[in-house]
């Protein structure tokens, strides 16, 4: 059975721990100001919004039906065209 | 018996950073100009004279000069006003005071400029009409969008962070340019921090579209903006800019103009305040395929100082390839074909007919075979929001120390850099590995049929560090242009360029020019938004759905 979604405040202690782990100070924002650029209402809810919408999506994806096959399939690569071209030529 | 096969680094460029990072710390985190570090370490081999001489060729110059271009030099493409210069009919002195002129009667309404560099500009216009040219770039005037690095210039991202940031060397694609003669006229607007069209770090809109100056609410495209701006009101030009998420080709497409976005590796992203490190790509947003050529082949090559540039497929001749076969065999250069994509042209929009009128205009060039084109699988979740998203840790790494000290230094930008915190180290692997998934399904699946492809989005490419163009296919009802963007195989932007050229010898979107603002008018319709009465802002919401 797949856990209970966390709700919004699970979701705030998160973040505020997550934030409070690598040293940035949430206060630093006003709590609530419609003036201002961002305010920490709002940011709470746009991270909020990122942790329901990306996490789960790229965490879900399956590279093949076999999770023990999809290991030895496509390690991580950050510059795909620059090793592609380099490795074209690659002896097989 | 062969002896081991140890590797030998390059220890000369590790021992040119160390330097360069203790003096910074050493003062306090600001990097002071001197002339010894102005300049960045470029290759040794003779590539100046390499650069030179390909810069030099027949078909880097225009082969006639249109009568606009010979009654205003501001007119002039990069090849006209190099034919002119090298003719004798037209002085780097005049093109620059030209371009300095029309920038102060306009740039208040265009807002296309953070900095002009009017002296400087002057004193280098100064210097090259003193001189015989040196190639088809001496003395042409460039606009340089303000997240390259400018030694002694400061470079500021649009940013709180970066507001009073005086970098003490050039970037390496800047460095190139100069070294080829372009002068830089100055600095342009962008997107705070390259996220979208040019806004003040609060949100406020500044630089408007060349087309529609009087109507800020008309996209500009972003976050190339002002760089766009300053090319399409003939402010320069040319100008340079940088791609994460379409910052080239979507202010080139919304301004008339032909914008390369080149492979990954292709040109040096050193000194180029970085956005995501596997997604940005600097490249020039010109006025047709032959300028973009000129201004990439200046910008191209390997740079010690940035490894993704080394060892890579040579640097192929992009001025012959922008340059469309005439005469007895009119047509592309090679023959290509051009993959169309499923709802490439669906619906009714100005965008959709135009996008018609373009495979109309490609299928009878000859050498151009449209081809229909599936799209891979699993291509709207490999490049939707969520795969996307999985750039953000890359733009937040960077930046750690600036979340710490305060979270307002971002403005109104800020979601974006926050949110990077918040996908763990196993979602940006598996992220990773969807890419080479991604690339390969590209190279194997949509590219098994054709040698280009046309975009409905520049995320795709930019995802995975492919070459696309866009260029100009027509205008809307209301005056706007309209543009597409073609994307092609790993360094293979001759290919992209020889179609575009080809468009363009037989089309003449590329050739238009907006009107001047006018002026008064402008200014005060400029400083309302649609509703009339206040600034246009961007809300942060807004920020983080646009950003690049």
């Amino acid at each position: 059975m797949p856990p209970t979604p966390p709700t919004d405040e699970e979701l705030n202690t998160l973040i505020r721990a997550r934030l409070a782990l690598v040293g940035i100070d949430l206060g630093t924002l006003p709590v609530s100001d419609p003036a201002a650029p961002v305010d920490q209402t709002r940011l709470l809810s746009s991270v909020r919004g990122f942790l329901r919408g990306t996490p789960p999506v790229v965490s879900a994806w399956a590279i093949a039906p076999d999770p023990r096959l999809a290991q030895q399939v496509a390690p991580p690569e950050l510059y795909p065209s620059i090793t592609a071209t380099r490795t074209a030529g690659a002896p097989r | 018996m062969s002896g081991p096969v140890d590797v030998s680094l390059d220890r000369r460029a590790f021992l040119t950073r160390m330097a360069a990072l203790g003096a910074a710390a050493a003062g306090g985190g600001m990097l002071a100009a001197s002339p010894a570090a102005a300049a960045p370490r470029l290759p040794s081999n003779g590539w100046r004279d390499d650069l030179l001489r390909r810069l030099s060729r027949p078909e880097a110059y225009a082969p006639s000069v249109r009568q606009e271009a010979l009654d205003d030099p501001t007119e002039c493409t990069i090849a006209e006003a190099a034919e002119l210069i090298r003719r004798g009919q037209l002085s780097p002195t005049t093109l620059l005071e030209a371009y300095l002129d029309r920038i102060a009667r306009f740039d208040s309404t265009y807002q296309a400029f953070n900095t002009v560099l009017a002296d400087a500009a002057r004193a280098a216009a100064a210097a090259a009409s003193a001189r015989r040219p040196t190639c088809a770039l001496d003395g042409i005037a460039l606009a340089v969008k303000d997240n390259y690095f400018t030694a002694g210039v400061r470079t500021t991202a649009n940013s709180f962070i970066f507001e009073d940031f005086v970098p003490p060397t050039d970037a390496t694609t800047v460095a190139r340019l100069t070294s080829a003669g372009a002068i830089v006229i100055g600095k342009t607007q962008m997107g705070p921090l390259a996220t979208t069209r040019a806004t003040t770090p609060l949100g406020v809109v500044t630089t408007v579209n060349a087309w529609t100056p009087g109507n800020r609410a008309t996209n500009p495209g972003g976050s190339s903006t002002g760089s766009a701006t300053a090319t399409a009101g003939r402010l320069a030009t040319t100008s340079i800019g940088t791609q994460t998420g379409g910052s080239i080709t979507a202010p080139s497409n919304a301004q008339n103009l032909t914008g390369l976005k080149p492979t990954m590796g292709r040109a040096s992203l050193n000194g180029i305040i970085p956005l995501s490190y596997t997604r940005d790509h600097p490249g020039p947003l010109a006025r047709d395929a032959k300028d973009a050529a000129l201004v990439l082949t200046a910008m191209a090559g390997p740079d010690p100082a940035d490894f993704r540039t080394l060892d890579l497929p040579p640097l192929p001749d992009l001025l012959v390839a922008a340059t469309p076969l005439s005469g007895r065999r009119p047509g592309v250069r090679w023959p290509t074909r051009v993959g169309v994509i499923p709802d490439f042209t669906a619906g009714t929009s100005p965008t959709a007919l135009a996008r018609r009128a373009l495979l109309d205009t490609l299928s009878a060039i000859p050498g151009i075979t449209l081809v229909d084109v599936p799209l891979p699988a699993e291509w709207s979740l490999l490049t939707g929001a969520a795969f996307n998203n999985v750039r953000l840790p890359e733009r937040t790494e960077p930046f750690l120390e600036f979340l710490r000290q305060d979270l307002k230094l971002f403005g109104v930008s800020l979601t974006g850099w926050v949110q990077g915190l918040f996908l763990s180290g196993d979602e940006f692997l598996r992220g990773q590995r969807a890419k080479q998934v991604l690339l390969e399904r590209v190279l194997f699946d949509l590219f098994s049929t054709c040698d280009v492809v046309v975009q409905t989005s520049p995320v795709p490419f930019d995802i995975v560090g492919l070459p696309e163009i866009a260029f100009p296919i027509g205008f809307d009802p209301a005056g706007v242009p309209i543009g597409t963007i073609l994307g092609g195989l790993p360094y293979a932007e001759d290919r992209l360029l020889a179609v575009a050229a080809a468009y363009q010898a037989v089309t003449d979107w590329h050739l238009r020019r907006p009107p001047d603002p006018v002026v008064a008018a402008a200014r005060s319709a400029a400083l309302e938004d649609a509703a009339g009465g206040t600034p246009l802002v961007l809300t942060a919401e807004e920020v983080a759905e646009l950003s690049e």
